[in-house]
């Protein structure tokens, strides 16, 4: 974490042109002037949150030392001691923590620590329910709500609101686009243009995985914020292989377990799975554990239903039944499944999606009876002055 | 379809076809010629000059446009074939097989009313050689026929066709192992796994310890129930060399054993699978839902978190276990190329000797 300074070569060899008579104390001063350095004490490469000890050791003499947390400046300082409190928030992500030192000749140190995020595994219970909460009012949604707005009830028990956010929120998502051999074509060009369009418009804080996959996970572009990024994963795909959607959600829910804040999965297919090993009753068990919300965008195709294929896999009632579970999964997470009758609604249907989630409600309480049993707890949320509410109808106490 | 459905069926899209201009009507004794010099070429062992003159012809007769000029054709080929044959009846073999390449030729050119001509006959010749033959490998060779016919049908999803095929290839060759494994994928497909495992058991009969053959069977049985016998087959193919074979096997013993309540050993023998097989996908998916279940979520995320690391660049072995069994309808493919050959000096010698009668 300890970088030296770099004074410009070209304004040194002017120097030594200009000051060739000057004496050696000159000429020696002169020539290293980049004694400088910096080194970060506090923090640790540790999971961070909150109030936290921004502190460096700076070596040579500094004019200033600034501080940096995630490139927005929050301390400059001009004398030892070389240090700041810092608020860092409380959200579960990595963050970076960047030190700069300006010595009087222009020359300049920078270190760097970067903290990661908290893994799921590592926490300690925290009981904080978060509900997503969509409102309408006369089909048009409602943003302009307050807390005190909002009730919220666990099996007909109210509960205390103890966070609430709007929309403006960050999330975290993963874009799971089936790229089987069924999408090929205009059907695979639309998903892709409108993922693009879902990554161009989230803001800084907001992150999102990509996964396209078939009966395999054919690529996939890490947690980022940079739509930059997203972009890359999604050009040049080439669809292939049967369906494996059951596998490949529960792939998405479970890999945002390992994130806090808001958290969604966008699903493009037709729902149609041919070859997974885990089942939609599966994948409803661990969506009803999960705090995410699904979204479903079903490209449907004119007189094929869930029943109208089988595999070796299911037969077409077995099919029946998973399309069914899949729409319960959808309808309990909080989300909702979108219809696409035609590709031309592909990517006004992405962007939908990230309207609503910038209309949202982030509810949290912690549960007056936790029980951890197994048990379903029953949500709802009741709205003053009428309008219709969506979020997640509960969750498995465990 | 019927011979006689079959012939409207043709006569109805040949008068729907423009006629060419100054096309000459239909002469049979010009297609009974034409047809002899198809036959002689394949009996030259000239496939592909006998299919590309097979189609002139037929494509010739069509685009007449006249309604019966294709039952005409068909009248013609029968004559020519009865002329030939009676003291040769061997000779169909190698005429069923042009007429079954040039149905799957019909197929890749998407000329769909030709292919179903092409598959009526070779359908047609299959059923005269096994009545007629008094070759010992008669029932085996019309029964390969069908077989491979089936095996076309699969290929544009007529899977009701190509389940009626192969039921009467097994009822020419019961022991047609091809067919009985062919048979059982459709009948698994469609959830007949009662049928299914009745196919399997007599496929194990003829080859026993046939792995995919096991691997089906146990996976009818676990949907029939039959827990114990499905449970042995499974661990029984756990170190089958086949990989999708051994990966099926490995996932669905583990299933098995966590939907009854084994958690431990679902999860060895998952553990056991990824040790052989680290790179796939799939296995680390299932260990991490399981792990889930069992209520350790941290492995659970980095077993999820792995399968981002890893390559899918090859298809599944769910998918491979979910495609038709390709290369049973290759096999029985070859069988039947085999035994045509070994009948072209008949027919070489039948078209030397006939004098060139002509029906229609």
């Amino acid at each position: 974490m300890r970088r030296r300074g770099r004074a410009p070569a070209l304004a040194w060899r002017k120097w030594l042109k200009w000051l060739v008579c000057l004496g050696a104390l000159a000429l020696a001063a002169a020539a290293h002037p980049s004694d400088l350095a910096v080194e970060i004490l506090s923090p640790r490469p540790e999971p961070v949150f909150g109030q936290v000890l921004f502190a460096v050791q700076v070596a040579g003499s500094p004019t200033a030392v600034e501080l940096r947390l995630d490139g927005r400046l929050v301390a400059t300082l001009t004398e030892p001691p070389w240090r700041a409190v810092v608020d860092a928030g409380d959200e579960n992500r990595e963050r970076r923590f960047e030190a700069l030192a300006r010595g009087a000749g222009g020359e300049t140190a920078t270190a760097v620590q970067v903290t990661p995020r908290l893994r799921v595994d590592e926490e300690l219970s925290l009981d904080l329910q978060q509900l997503f909460v969509t409102v309408t009012r006369g089909g048009r949604r409602e943003t302009a709500l307050r807390r005190s707005d909002l009730r919220v009830f666990e099996d007909g028990d109210e509960q205390e609101v103890v966070t609430f956010e709007t929309g403006d929120a960050p999330f975290t998502a993963v874009l799971l686009l089936d790229t089987s051999e069924s999408m090929r074509g205009t059907r695979m060009e639309a998903a892709l243009r409108g993922a693009r369009d879902f990554a161009a418009g989230m803001k800084e804080l907001d992150e999102a995985m990509l996964i396209l996959f078939s009966d395999r996970v054919l690529r996939s572009v890490p947690f980022t914020a940079s739509a930059a990024r997203l972009a890359e994963g999604l050009a040049k795909v080439d669809a292939g292989g049967g369906t494996a959607l059951n596998d490949h959600l529960y792939l998405a829910l479970k890999l945002l377990d390992g994130r806090q804040g808001r958290r969604v999965v966008v699903v493009f297919s037709d729902g149609q799975d041919v070859v997974s090993g885990l089942s939609m009753r599966d994948v409803l068990w661990k969506t009803q554990r999960s705090q995410t919300a699904v979204y479903w965008l079903r490209l449907t195709t004119p007189g094929r239903t869930a029943d109208t294929f089988s595999s070796a896999w299911r037969n077409g009632a077995a099919n029946r039944e998973e399309g069914r579970l899949l729409e319960d999964a959808v309808r309990q997470s909080g989300g909702r499944t979108v219809d696409i009758t035609g590709i031309g609604e592909v990517e006004a249907a992405f962007r939908g999606i990230l309207d609503e989630l910038r209309a949202q409600y982030v509810v949290g309480y912690y549960p007056k009876d936790p029980r951890n049993d197994g048990s379903w707890r029953k949500v709802t949320v009741r709205l003053a002055g009428g309008g219709e509410v969506r979020v997640r109808e509960g969750y498995v106490d465990y | 379809m019927s011979l006689r459905s079959h012939l409207s069926a043709l006569a109805l899209i040949a008068a729907s076809l423009p006629g060419p201009a100054g096309a000459q009507p239909f002469d049979a004794d010009q297609a009974a010629a034409a047809y002899r010099d198809v036959l002689r070429l394949a009996a030259q062992g000239s496939r592909q000059n006998a299919l590309a003159a097979l189609a002139e012809l037929e494509q010739r007769a069509v685009a007449r446009g006249e309604p019966t000029a294709v039952d005409r054709l068909w009248r013609v080929k029968l004559g020519v074939i009865r002329d030939l044959a009676p003291e040769r009846i061997e000779i169909l073999v190698p005429i069923l097989h042009l007429h079954l390449e040039a149905c799957r030729a019909y197929r890749e050119r998407r000329l769909f009313g030709l292919a179903s001509h092409s598959r009526t006959m070779a359908e047609e010749l299959a059923d005269a050689y096994v009545r007629r033959s008094a070759a010992p490998d008669a029932s085996r060779v019309a029964s390969l026929a069908l077989t491979t016919l089936a095996g076309q049908a699969l290929e544009v999803q007529a899977s009701q066709s190509a389940a009626s095929l192969l039921s009467r290839a097994l009822a020419l060759d019961s022991r047609n192992g091809e067919a009985l494994l062919a048979l059982a994928t459709i009948e698994e497909k469609v959830g007949n796994y009662e049928a299914a495992a009745r196919r399997l058991r007599q496929l194990l009969e003829v080859v026993p310890g046939h792995p995919e053959a096991r691997l089906r069977l146990a996976l009818s049985l676990r949907r029939l129930e039959q827990m114990r016998e499905a449970e042995m087959l499974l661990a029984g193919l756990l170190a089958e060399e086949t990989e999708w074979i051994a990966l099926v096997a490995a996932e669905e013993l583990a299933d098995l054993f966590a939907d009854h309540g084994r958690e431990a050993e679902a999860m060895a023998a998952l553990r056991a699978a990824v040790a052989r097989f680290p790179a796939n996908q799939r296995l680390h998916v299932r260990l991490s839902f399981l792990e889930e279940r069992g209520r350790d979520p941290g492995s659970a995320l980095a077993a999820a978190e792995r399968v981002l690391t890893l390559s899918g660049a090859d298809e599944s072995a769910r998918l491979r276990y979910d495609r038709w069994p390709r290369a049973a309808f290759v096999a029985s493919g070859a069988q039947l190329e085999a035994a045509a050959r070994e009948r072209l000096t008949l027919l070489a010698q039948a078209l030397s000797t006939s004098q060139g009668a002509v029906g229609g």
